[in-house]
């Protein structure tokens, strides 16, 4: 059963979830052309897709241009119905007959585009064969162009598949590596907002231990299908670890794209996913970085959100965190520090005395992990620590220690696993 | 001169790459596919009187650049799970 496109976002959507557009020439979709310019004697044939104003084409025999707009194309009118569009005679048609393309070069009399259909429907664009006198095809010549334009959507599947996750359907490391440095060269060019938020999931191992991989599996696939309903239709997410998403958020500053990253750890905390009658339930830690600094690679951004992750990880979990590395558009210094203090104030700290108490060890241990973490995150990999993360870990530093010295009069213990108890130090200021 | 192979041992020895290949169910899908597709381009083409040389050669080159792909695929796919495990050992 076909299906018209009436709906032309759903048709772009389909279109642009092969990531195609404006990609390098391929030999895969060359070969093809060529034997339809050989076998049909055309003198022109391309794969042309059909984006929102323009027609690009991927692979192209005997004509020039990259792209045209779609206005003027002929394939904008072949992806409007199932079937292939025979024009025997442009200057006859009217829709055509005035079209630069026909009036001008590459001067096209003769056209026949078969639709290239997506898997899920969508017509997406045409595989066309053009010549410059009035031509006729048999019907085995026609069914023959139709068998290409088969492989030809054969050879783009192929390359959706290998992009996307099976498990979780989001894109796969490598693919969301190479969209991701699109996105940025794109932000680079064009001066452009680009964020982005690495999210990893807390404690998953232990559903892991405790449940089964395939319980994991089960919810990795509920809490990414969460997290995709809260993105919008700019936004994308790629498995870039076995619990670790990340997502790009175009045109976005570090102040929207927490908020959107917020709404992802919103949706992870509220999915509950039952598995045997059993409920289960778990978080995220978030970092959100933005390409603040125009020397910053991919792989800079990544390592702030990281460490800002990381950091998150750090105050306690179930939490996103911008990064300090972000010198612009984000939070200031003023804000940050009261991030952190808000975040030192958090309820487990106001209970400081119990965290002392032996069974509650793990946040004690969680707590004194607590500067080791921050200072470790603020850390940048490549750039070391600098001055407004030193100062912000100095006041996050001495935050602490006030509080652990007003609210605690002995200092904290825990208990090694020989069940002796040896007193804890906090980590050395810088 | 050498005989030249029918297209459907050509077909055959194409299938024969392919099934020593560990892929997924969705590119085995894809594979099947894209196997039948050149099936029947190999089929139209004989009955549009191209020769069965020049028919073996687009045959051919067109499934030598869909398997050069799927290899890519493949190590792709295989290259996230090394990455995944190492990401395990980060649990934190």
């Amino acid at each position: 059963m076909f299906k018209c496109d009436t709906d032309e976002d759903a048709r772009l959507g389909a279109l642009y979830r092969y990531e195609i557009l404006d990609s390098e020439p391929e030999e895969s979709f060359d070969r093809i052309t060529r034997l339809a310019k050989n076998v049909l004697q055309m003198p022109m044939v391309v794969v042309s897709l059909v984006d929102r104003d323009r027609q690009w084409f991927k692979s192209r025999q005997g004509v020039t241009a990259t792209e045209t707009p779609r206005a003027i194309s002929f394939c904008t009118h072949t992806i409007r119905d199932n079937v292939p569009l025979i024009v025997r005679d442009a200057h006859a048609d009217p829709r055509f007959a005035h079209s630069p393309l026909v009036t001008g070069e590459p001067h096209i009399r003769y056209y026949i585009g078969i639709p290239l259909r997506s898997r899920d429907g969508h017509n997406i664009g045409a595989l066309c064969a053009m010549d410059t006198n009035v031509r006729d095809l048999n019907s085995g010549q026609v069914k023959m162009l139709e068998d290409l334009a088969r492989l030809v959507v054969d050879e783009m599947e192929l390359r959706l598949l290998a992009s996307i996750d099976s498990l979780t359907g989001v894109l796969s490391r490598r693919s969301f590596l190479d969209a991701a440095e699109r996105d940025l060269q794109q932000s680079i060019r064009s001066g452009s907002d680009l964020s982005c938020a690495v999210i990893d999931l807390d404690h998953f191992k232990s559903i892991n231990d405790t449940y089964g991989h395939g319980a994991g599996d089960t919810v990795l696939q509920q809490v990414i299908a969460a997290c995709r309903e809260q993105l919008r239709s700019s936004d994308y997410i790629g498995r870039t670890g076995g619990e670790e998403f990340t997502a790009i958020f175009r045109d976005t500053s570090i102040t929207a794209a927490v908020e959107a990253a917020e709404r992802l750890r919103s949706a992870i905390e509220s999915t509950v996913v039952e598995l045997d009658g059993r409920k289960i339930r778990i978080s995220a830690s978030i970092g959100v970085a933005q390409r603040t600094n125009p020397d910053w690679t991919l792989s800079d951004l990544m390592q702030a959100a990281d460490a800002a992750m990381y950091l998150a990880k750090s105050l306690g979990r179930n939490r996103t965190v911008p990064s300090p590395d972000c010198e612009q558009g984000g939070l200031d210094r003023e804000n940050e520090t009261a991030l952190a203090r808000t975040e030192l104030t958090a309820p487990p700290f106001d209970t400081a005395v119990d965290i002392y108490d032996d069974r509650n060890r793990d946040r004690a241990q969680s707590h004194l992990d607590y500067l080791e973490g921050a200072r470790t995150c603020f850390h940048h990999a490549k750039h070391g620590m600098n001055e407004k993360m030193k100062a912000l870990f100095a006041d996050i530093a001495l935050d602490y220690l006030r509080l652990a010295h007003e609210k605690a009069a002995v200092m904290p213990v825990r208990r090694t696993e020989q069940g002796k108890t040896k007193g804890m130090t906090l980590p050395p200021l810088l | 001169m050498t005989a030249v192979p029918d297209n459907s041992s050509i077909l055959t020895q194409i299938r024969c790459d392919l099934s020593s290949l560990p892929i997924t169910p969705p590119l085995r899908a894809n594979v099947r596919q894209h196997h039948e597709h050149l099936e029947q381009l190999a089929g139209r083409l004989k009955t549009l009187g191209v020769d069965d040389k020049t028919i073996n050669e687009h045959v051919i080159e067109i499934f030598e650049q869909y398997k050069s792909e799927l290899l890519k695929s493949l190590e792709s796919l295989a290259g996230a799970s090394t990455d995944w495990t190492e990401q395990e050992k980060r649990d934190v």
